[in-house]
């Protein structure tokens, strides 16, 4: 099988919807406006932050706001302050700065981050810690929020994985990407009609 | 992808071979004034794991009515080809955005010597 062809492929985890438990975007959006647009998104990894963050962005983008979405590379530390100093030039007084991975940041960088970020409408980050800004949401995975994701993925086929999760969610420790990874190969796997390896 | 915004390919194909021309006409017929739009070709990966993009070349086209059509061409480099294995395919495509809306579309084509993805297989069966 192609890997354009197979549903798990990155292209289509990137155009998921963020899937709400108990909560919905009229919450969000008021809570949001109500922590003046500087706020976090928390959780663990593979657990929704960064859908969140874009589905947000995009929410943002149609209210009119220019959103720029930069993504911190915990091993290129001269390119993430690069994009931090272009934003900052580009971002003007109604435009909103989201930093997804904001705690990999070096700690006088984050300052500076969050000091220039005054003169913007907003700073939106993803965290695994909460000691960055004030909790816009705290992301959490569980097989029900699985089980939507492969009804997006697989709508005619979602039983033949839906009875993997539980044991895969356990075994990734609710790391929903990285089950999601191992779906890839698994769907490879039972689609193989050649035996492309790349 | 809109349809309010068009890439029509002049060749009657979309497999090309790396420094051949791509040419063809973009069209636009927009509900509200867009400052200019503009016209990329790229390439990008999609599978397992992250995607990587290259955008290769851009052309702006500044627009005053709501609807028209301008001609493009680009000259493709000798690379990337277009493939795919089990784990990530090279796809190229002409990306059309309207700058100040959310219309976008875009039109793959494929780059390789043969004009055809090439598929990837292990050595010992590629023979």
């Amino acid at each position: 099988m192609r890997a354009r062809e197979n549903p798990f492929r990155v292209e289509r985890l990137e155009a998921l919807p963020f899937i709400f438990q108990m909560y919905d975007w009229p919450a969000l959006d008021r809570r949001l406006a109500a922590l003046s647009y500087r706020a976090a998104i928390l959780g663990r990894q593979g657990t929704g932050k960064t859908t969140l963050l874009l589905e947000l962005s995009r929410r943002l983008r149609q209210q009119g706001s220019a959103v720029q979405i930069i993504t911190v590379r915990r091993d290129e530390r001269a390119e993430n302050l690069r994009e931090v100093r272009h934003a900052y030039r580009r971002l003007g007084a109604s435009d909103i700065l989201c930093i997804d991975g904001a705690d990999g940041l070096p700690w006088p960088v984050w300052r500076a981050v969050r000091s220039g970020s005054r003169r913007l409408r907003g700073l939106i980050v993803t965290s695994h810690t909460r000691r960055l800004l004030p909790v816009l949401f705290f992301c959490r995975s569980d097989g029900s929020v699985l089980e939507q994701i492969l009804r997006h993925l697989l709508p005619t086929s979602v039983a033949e994985f839906s009875a993997q999760t539980p044991q895969l969610l356990r075994r990734h420790r609710g790391n929903i990407r990285n089950v999601l990874r191992e779906m890839y190969d698994r769907y490879a796997e039972m689609n193989c009609s050649d035996t492309q390896v790349f | 992808m809109s349809d309010r915004l068009t890439i029509q390919l002049e060749a009657a194909t979309n497999g090309f071979a790396p420094g051949e021309t791509v040419s063809g006409t973009l069209s636009w017929n927009l509900p509200k004034p867009a400052q200019n739009i503009e016209l990329r070709l790229v390439w990008y990966t999609n599978g397992k794991g992250d995607r990587d993009v290259e955008i290769i070349e851009s052309a702006v086209f500044s627009i005053e009515e709501l609807s028209g059509t301008r001609p493009f061409k680009f000259t493709l480099p000798p690379g990337p080809y277009s493939f795919s294995g089990r784990n990530i395919s090279l796809l190229w495509a002409l990306e059309l955005f309207a700058h100040g809306s959310p219309e976008t579309t875009q039109a793959g084509i494929v780059v390789s010597p043969v004009r055809r993805e090439l598929l990837l297989y292990p050595a010992d069966e590629s023979a």
